[in-house]
């Protein structure tokens, strides 16, 4: 089994592992019992971990229908006595924050860690907003590890904290840190309670008026307690680096790698507080530390939230020690940080020269280089989805069409030749916005969603705009699985999160139950058919659904070479008359044009045909 | 639970002394590049040198430009910074120019030959430059460029997929890494189903030859 280590790995085994990673072996050596989780870059591949690992480690996991499920799961796990973890993507967190904030003042009984994966930069996120506000927002504890060791280590100490305090604990994560691999020592595993007794106790678990008012005054005396946890932790400690530094920094997760490799290469002896249990900040211990260095420069990416909480409190005490940070505009508010930035931030604030390579930097390339931005995969099945709406649309002569997108692999339509991405929110939000557009006006709007992403925040969207007599068409483009996080089930599959059987449910079942007057299952990969489908929906006076049904073209590759399958399509040069109208309308990664015909790369293409149903001339066929 | 970075400084025949070596992996989403870098940091903490990756994981399954960062030695950050790239390993031509942000010009860069056009060149807008001008350029800027032709290596030994094993093998040929072709075909041993193994011993081997000889 791969990850075999991560369940019996013995104390001070080391494996290379993904922060991800990590996060699983450290959840299992807290000796958790239930996992649930919807999966979201870059949080992903912990659920995919936990898919293969939680029945050899005594672990029930499961993916949720999303991310507020899945922390229910876990908190009611957790206040039955059993060890749970919920983690998402930060944007996941939102959908999940009405019942975490609650989750604050019921508080937990065993340990309930809830991991939230930031996205600065936005690698694959529609946002980069700051997680650490839910920490403040909602009165919890939170831990930020810098590394996968400390990812594991920290994973073992939220849920001391959790128990000690009674609270949810919030363990957040960047990108760099989920997806940064290193070595980690591995520490003992405590053994997995999987199952405990749900004690009631209706004036600590039900919060309704009389009760909730009582549970905030309680949970502000556990954040004071929190706040002495912080000022007493290990997490939080000073790193000198050189000899004798009298500059000062102040630094928590992946930033701090960045503040030491930079004061390495620039040479500058400095003392760095590094932060791990984020909030509440051990601020007394801050203020100690100011007082062995002249002046204080506060590294963090994004919301300069430890930078004002710093701030505040040195005002408040008389703490003359200057405090700089993004207010001084050293430190930029957007994005994330690396080596480069935070060695210019340094250099200008402590007044050392930056550091240049012995060498000198390369000239670049003199002229613009061909752009690869993501797109959509050869044989990608949205492609024929795609091509058939702007067909239909082109041959009904429909103007101005808005198309409302939603959270997955098919946003990537974006792109010419489609433009079939017009406006984006979150999961699920193609269904809410494509009311909002039919009746604000007279546009006609075609809506786009996955079959993951429907069960997500479809489905009561979708109830929503039947009953209030909106008109578009909804595609539900169902390729079998959660592609763009890497292929997880979702509840229309047979199989669960650990690939036990599992009831699927029909989306055009429930489309059809809910009273959708028109839905149509099709196939992609039949590009006429789908665009006489298209034509039909369009005269609905109401929602329309198309189920566009074929399975990911990964994953269909995937099967077909498990049994030896190799199929490719290739052009007849002899035929191609070089009109290009599959480069064109099919935008596919496999074509290219070489003297001024089409060619088809063998290694790319997967075979699903829709360009040699366009070419005009029937110059494309499967190769012989 | 930092080791010495031994043999580091004597395989870099740089001037300045070296606590780390900073590699680079460039290329296009699908080709192996993730699955090549953590061969070698495998490798790594196997010989006892610390290594530490940053990876790119998500919306480009395929077709997108992806890279890998990895750093050996005594270093915090997975990233590297700009211009401190001592080794480059390229699976793309066009990427492997992309790359050269992080490279300085005593910078070693393997770069596969072999082009794939990306989408926005089909579709009209600026042409692929000439293979041979890209490797002209990045002769001009850097200490030593190693054009593998690893697809079609791959290729002739009937594994496709081990593109990026010739790479490896190209890398360590420069001797620039400080591991033993062994320990990386021990590691290789354990990541790659054995009947693939012979084959990814080969190409191993053939990239390892081919910087070796240059």
């Amino acid at each position: 089994m791969k990850y075999q280590a991560l369940v019996d790995g013995k104390t001070g085994d080391h494996e290379l592992l993904l922060g991800n990673e990590a996060a699983v072996r450290g959840a299992l050596e807290a000796g958790i019992g239930i996992a649930a989780s919807y999966p979201g870059t870059p949080s992903s591949e912990i659920g995919d971990v936990f898919s293969i690992v939680a029945k050899a480690s005594g672990v029930y996991f499961e993916y949720s229908a999303n991310e507020k499920i899945a922390l229910e799961v876990a908190a009611a796990a957790a206040a039955s006595d059993v060890r749970s973890f919920t983690f998402m993507k930060h944007v996941g967190l939102n959908v999940a924050s009405d019942s975490f904030m609650t989750t604050a003042y019921v508080g937990t009984r065993a340990g309930f860690v809830v991991l939230s994966a930031d996205d600065p930069s936005t690698h694959s996120s529609q946002n980069e907003q700051d997680n650490r506000y839910y920490a403040r927002l909602a009165n919890v504890p939170m831990l930020e590890p810098s590394s996968p060791q400390e990812t594991k280590d920290y994973m073992v100490e939220a849920y001391n904290i959790s128990e000690k305090l009674e609270l949810p604990v919030l363990f957040r994560t960047t990108t760099r840190v989920a997806h940064m691999r290193g070595d980690v020592v591995f520490g003992d595993r405590r053994p997995v309670v999987r199952r405990g007794v749900f004690e009631k106790d209706p004036a600590r678990f039900v919060p309704v008026p009389a009760n909730s008012s009582k549970m905030h005054v309680k949970l502000l005396g556990k954040l004071a307690e929190a706040r002495h946890l912080s000022e007493t932790s290990s997490l939080n400690h000073v790193v000198d680096v050189g000899v004798g530094g009298r500059a000062g920094v102040v630094t928590v997760g992946s930033t701090f790698n960045y503040v030491i490799d930079a004061l390495e290469e620039l040479g500058l002896s400095a003392r760095v507080f590094k932060i791990g249990f984020s909030y509440p900040l051990p601020l007394d211990r801050i203020r100690e530390f100011a007082a062995s260095v002249d002046e204080l420069l506060v590294v963090e990416e994004l919301e300069p939230l430890m930078e004002n909480d710093i701030k505040a409190d040195f005002l408040s005490h008389g703490t003359r020690t200057p405090v700089c940070g993004k207010e001084e505009l050293l430190v930029p508010r957007v994005h994330e940080l690396n080596i480069d930035v935070v060695a210019k931030a340094l250099a200008s604030h402590f007044g050392v020269p930056l550091h240049v390579p012995a060498s000198g930097k390369v000239q670049p390339w003199s002229s613009l280089l061909p752009s690869r931005p993501p797109v959509l995969c050869p044989g990608c099945p949205h492609r024929g989805s795609y091509l058939a709406v702007r067909r239909a649309i082109r041959e009904l002569g429909i103007p101005e069409p808005v198309f409302a997108s939603d959270i997955g692999c098919y946003t990537l339509g974006m792109a010419a030749p489609f433009s079939a991405a017009d406006y984006l929110l979150s999961m699920g939000s193609s269904v809410g916005t494509a009311g909002g557009f039919d009746v604000a006006t007279d546009q006609r709007v075609f809506s786009f969603i996955g079959d993951s992403t429907f069960f997500h925040a479809g489905l009561s969207a979708l109830a929503s705009a039947i009953h209030n007599k909106h008109r578009f068409v909804l595609t539900v483009l169902d390729n079998r699985t959660t592609a763009m996080t890497g292929h997880q089930p979702n509840p229309s599959m047979l199989t669960d999160a650990v690939g036990d059987p599992a009831p699927a449910i029909s989306i055009e079942a429930v489309a059809k139950a809910m009273g959708v007057p028109f839905v149509k299952v099709i196939n992609p990969y039949r590009v006429a058919e789908a665009t006489e489908a298209y034509k039909e929906a369009m005269q609905v006076d109401g929602v329309a659904v198309i189920v566009s049904k074929q399975v990911c073209s990964l994953l269909l590759d995937r099967a077909k070479r498990a049994k030896g399958i190799w199929q490719t399509f290739q052009v007849d040069r002899d035929v191609c008359t070089g009109c290009l109208t599959c480069v064109h309308d099919v935008a596919c990664p496999a074509i290219f044009v070489s003297e001024g015909k089409a060619e088809i790369n063998q290694e790319l293409c997967d075979a699903c045909g829709v360009c040699s149903q366009v070419c005009p001339v029937h110059a494309i066929g499967v190769k012989k | 639970m930092r080791r010495v970075l031994a043999g580091l400084s004597s395989a870099c025949d740089r001037g300045e002394e070296m606590s780390s070596l900073n590699v680079f992996f460039a290329g296009v989403g699908g080709q192996g590049i993730i699955t090549g870098a953590s061969i070698i940091a495998r490798a790594a903490i196997v010989a006892g040198v610390d290594a530490v990756m940053s990876e790119v994981h998500g919306m480009a399954q395929r077709g997108g430009s992806v890279v890998c960062e990895l750093r050996l030695g005594d270093v915090h950050s997975p990233m590297i910074p700009e211009g401190e790239a001592d080794l480059i390993i390229g699976f793309e031509p066009v990427e492997t120019v992309r790359s050269l942000i992080k490279a300085n010009h005593h910078t070693v860069v393997i770069t596969e030959v072999r082009p794939i056009i990306p989408v926005s060149v089909s579709l009209g807008g600026i042409a692929y430059p000439a293979v041979e001008d890209l490797l002209a350029y990045l002769r001009s800027q850097v200490a030593a460029v190693y054009a593998v032709p690893a697809a079609a290596m791959a290729e002739e030994i009937g594994l496709p997929q081990a593109a990026n094993v010739v790479l490896l093998g190209a890398a360590m040929g420069t001797g620039l890494i400080p591991l033993e072709l062994g320990t990386i075909r021990d590691t290789l041993s354990r990541s790659v189903p054995t009947k693939a193994l012979e084959a990814n011993f080969r190409a191993l081997q053939g990239g390892f030859e081919l910087t070796r000889k240059a």
